[in-house]
């Protein structure tokens, strides 16, 4: 899963990159685009576009193993046959999402060892919604349905971008999704209209995650850096706006119809414009968070270290099997 | 105070993690980066053979181990995978779209091919940027030039071809056939992992009457 | 042979599968390579997913709901073997106990999907082709690793030295051996314990591990008569802590 706020280099590092770049493979390169034909890893391209594909598919990657934290918290504790396989299962598809992002960027040039140590030593990001704590089942619950339809959001428009190995792989993702989000709304929809006390844990999982989840589709674009190239080079698909627009659209009114209240008294859909109105979210909190001061930030990166360590003597060991073959990118 | 990282997770409480830990991290170890294997899924007996992805593993049973539930847990059925070494395919350039790549090949390209005697080669096609590659089938041949002078031969027809990948027979590891039929015999209970298994409209129309009721 | 017999049969195949594949499961999202934690998630499901169709044999012969069976019986109620209940530990064990556990359960499968009780020689044979690929998965690891440097090797010795007694708790016979013999519902418990030796031995050799003298080693017991070590009661409470918030809810 993953959100918007993507950290997009600064344009003026953009410009120098684009300078230097032949002007007649640049302008076959964006025609291919614009015809709306794939971009495939042998094929010729700009030295900006190889570089942000790369930092959004190995965030994305980072998003999914990270992301398999938060409701992994539940995996031992799982209530029922039911959701016990199920959340097993949907943990696994997050794990095995990584695994796929991180191929298709691994297809750009940089090696996945590469990448899982640019996020365990903290030089690469992740989104933000992770690092905030699952107190109770139901907030694993919130998870599974609410931020999956955010991710959903996000890999839809992701998917009708220009490179061909990334598209692949969210299409195979989004097709797992709708199992997720399929589980998540059953689970939500138990907790809702079952007993009081049941009601009353996802009534509070829905308090707690309001906020994370406006965060999850980056800060509006009036104030977020200029994208127009990623834009036009299909690499950046949909605005934050966009985005946050459609997941309001399709998911509050579900939300409002199992009886759970939001806790944003300004929200409410514009019938003129067709916009949905909020209370701007808390923009200098998302930057903290953002920046390693959020609840759990310290524990996601601690967690993915240990394993990272508790592995390394499988990894030492299997390498020592792998007589001297050297490792190469993926094809496709 | 514990010296432990207290988590939310009883797992990780489990673990016992610093509670503090230092900024710096050794290196990964360089070798940790495993070599690439490309993985193709048959899911069914009158399917082609289609690229699916790509596993990191040390060797090719370890590869197929990896290839089969990162691959084909999912789905009603699967009746073999093929791993190949990333290295041990040849490829051809890519078209553009609607151009077939078999046009670009002539018989030149047998001159000076390194030839290590007949053997049979394997032909994935690619129909369309952005899709993935399927088996055509196998051709026999000295070399892997001869190999795609023959997969044109066999294979180049009205629907173009943009990009095709050669490989060596006995650099394939199949695992597919009656030995191995069983062990994806229980994919289609696996229900659990499927969006149809989660319908509760009816629960939610049952709640909403209550509500009006009340 | 008796129903409760058949009960019993079915309750410590059923315990031993859930609580191996629970504690599987601990490791999804923190495997040793991402491939891998893919890999052994799946097989943590299966064993599961295993357990609930045994459940749900004893429930057409009248026990309780699989959910209300697995998560409201108490440690002395359970009928694993103690091998499954030990904590993870490291990845060296847990490959091992894989390994162990899974060869005797093909072995068992096998057995049953001969079983003049069609309901239950239809589950065997069906989970047959999991749990085979489940051995092929174990070999494949136990001999990769431990042929691989010192170190993994001393470390995959030191976890099959520790294993081995409570694997043989596997095989802890139980009061209806002879029952099951004669009605022809499997070998019993000796029989696949024989033919289990005789298959890990194969594999061990190949890779390199030494297999002490078995007469050397004593079998851990009690776990089918509901004998447990201090890990499973908290391995339960935690498993039911929400379901036992509420065990008249619908979760
Ligand atoms: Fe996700
Ligand atoms: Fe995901
Ligand atoms: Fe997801």
């Amino acid at each position: 899963m993953y959100g918007g706020g993507q950290v997009f280099e600064p344009s003026s590092t953009n410009n120098e990159l684009l300078k230097d770049e032949d002007p007649k493979k640049l302008a076959e390169f964006e025609a291919r685009i614009a015809r709306g034909e794939k971009i495939e890893p042998k094929d010729w391209m700009p030295k900006l576009y190889r570089k942000q594909l790369i930092r959004m598919i190995e965030q994305h990657a980072h998003s999914e193993i990270i992301g398999s934290l938060p409701e992994g918290t539940w995996i031992t504790r799982a209530p029922g046959f039911k959701r016990k396989l199920a959340l097993m299962a949907k943990v696994q598809d997050e794990v095995g999402h990584a695994q796929l992002l991180y191929g298709a960027a691994e297809t750009l040039g940089k090696s996945r060892e590469q990448m899982i140590e640019d996020l365990i030593t903290g030089k690469s990001k992740y989104s933000n919604i992770f690092n905030y704590p699952t107190f109770t089942w139901a907030d694993s619950c919130f998870i599974s349905w609410l931020v999956d339809a955010g991710a959903i959001v996000n890999q839809l428009a992701n998917a009708r971008g220009s490179y061909g190995p990334y598209c692949r792989a969210l299409d195979r993702i989004c097709a797992e999704e709708s199992f997720h989000l399929k589980y998540g709304h059953h689970c939500v929809i138990h907790l809702a209209t079952g007993t009081p006390k049941q009601r009353q844990m996802m009534q509070e999982a829905v308090n707690r995650w309001w906020a994370p989840m406006m965060h999850f589709f980056g800060p509006s674009d009036k104030i977020s850096t200029h994208t127009e190239i990623l834009t036009k080079w299909k690499v950046k698909m949909a605005t934050n706006d966009e985005c946050r627009q459609q997941f309001l659209d399709m998911y509050v009114p579900k939300i409002w119809e199992l009886g759970l209240t939001i806790p944003d008294e300004n929200l409410k859909k514009n019938e003129e414009t067709g916009e949905w109105e909020f209370t701007e979210p808390d923009w200098e909190e998302f930057k903290r968070v953002i920046n390693g001061d959020g609840p759990c930030n310290k524990e996601r990166l601690a967690v993915r270290r240990t394993a990272e360590e508790r592995g390394a003597w499988v990894r030492r060991a299997l390498a020592a099997k792998t007589k001297g073959d050297k490792y190469v990118a993926p094809m496709a | 105070m514990s010296d432990f990282l207290k988590s939310l997770d009883p797992r990780i409480n489990r673990l016992s993690i610093p509670a503090e830990f230092g900024s710096s991290f050794p290196e990964k170890d360089e070798k940790d980066q495993f070599i690439t294997y490309e993985v193709f899924v048959q899911p069914k007996e009158n399917k082609a053979m289609q690229h699916e992805g790509i596993v990191h593993a040390p060797t090719e049973e370890m590869a197929f181990l990896f290839a089969k539930e990162q691959f084909s847990r999912r789905g009603m059925s699967c009746v073999g995978i093929w791993v190949i070494k990333t290295t041990a395919i040849q490829v051809s350039p890519i078209t553009e779209n609607g151009e077939d790549i078999y046009d670009y090949i002539n018989k030149e390209i047998m001159e000076g091919a390194e030839e290590n005697g007949l053997s049979t080669y394997q032909v994935f096609q690619l129909a369309k940027r952005g899709k993935q590659h399927s088996l055509s089938g196998s051709v026999e041949a000295n070399s892997f030039e001869e190999a795609l002078w023959n997969a044109k031969n066999t294979f180049a027809d009205d629907k173009p071809a943009l990009n095709l990948w050669i490989v060596k027979e006995e650099d394939i590891l199949k695992i597919e056939g009656d030995e191995f039929a069983d062990i994806w015999n229980t994919l289609p209970d696996k229900k659990y992992r499927d969006a149809m298994d989660y319908k509760a409209t009816e629960k939610i129309k049952k709640f909403k009457e209550e509500q009006q009721k009340a | 042979m008796t129903e409760e017999a058949l009960k019993d049969l079915l309750y410590k195949i059923a315990d031993d599968q859930l609580i191996l594949g629970h504690r599987n499961s601990e490791w999804t999202g923190m495997g040793p390579l991402l491939e891998e934690d893919i890999a052994f998630s799946s097989m943590a499901q299966d064993k599961v997913g295993q357990s609930l169709a045994f459940y749900n044999l004893l429930h057409q012969l009248g026990e309780q709901d699989p959910d209300t069976v697995a998560f409201t019986r108490n440690a002395e109620q359970f009928h694993n073997c103690q091998l499954v209940e030990l904590p993870s530990g490291e990845y060296d064990f847990s490959l091992i106990r894989h390994f162990l556990f899974d060869h005797a359960e093909f072995i068992r499968f096998q057995m049953l999907a001969e079983c003049p009780i069609e309901e239950v020689a239809q589950v065997a044979k069906k989970l047959k082709g999991e749990v085979k690929y489940h051995v092929m998965h174990a070999n494949t690891w136990v001999k990769q690793l431990s042929n691989a440097n010192e170190e993994a090797h001393s470390k995959m010795q030191s976890a099959l030295d520790y294993a081995l007694p409570y694997a043989l708790g596997i095989f802890e016979p139980s009061k209806y051996e002879n029952d099951f013999i004669e009605a022809g519902i499997y070998a019993g418990e000796k029989a696949i314990e024989t033919q289990w030796k005789e298959n890990i031995h194969m594999v061990l050799e190949e890779a390199g591990l030494k297999l002490p003298d078995w007469d050397t080693l004593k079998p851990v017991y009690g776990g089918r008569y509901g004998k447990h070590t201090e890990y499973l009661q908290p391995l339960l409470s935690e498993m039911s802590e929400v379901f036992n918030e509420d065990p008249t809810a619908d979760w």
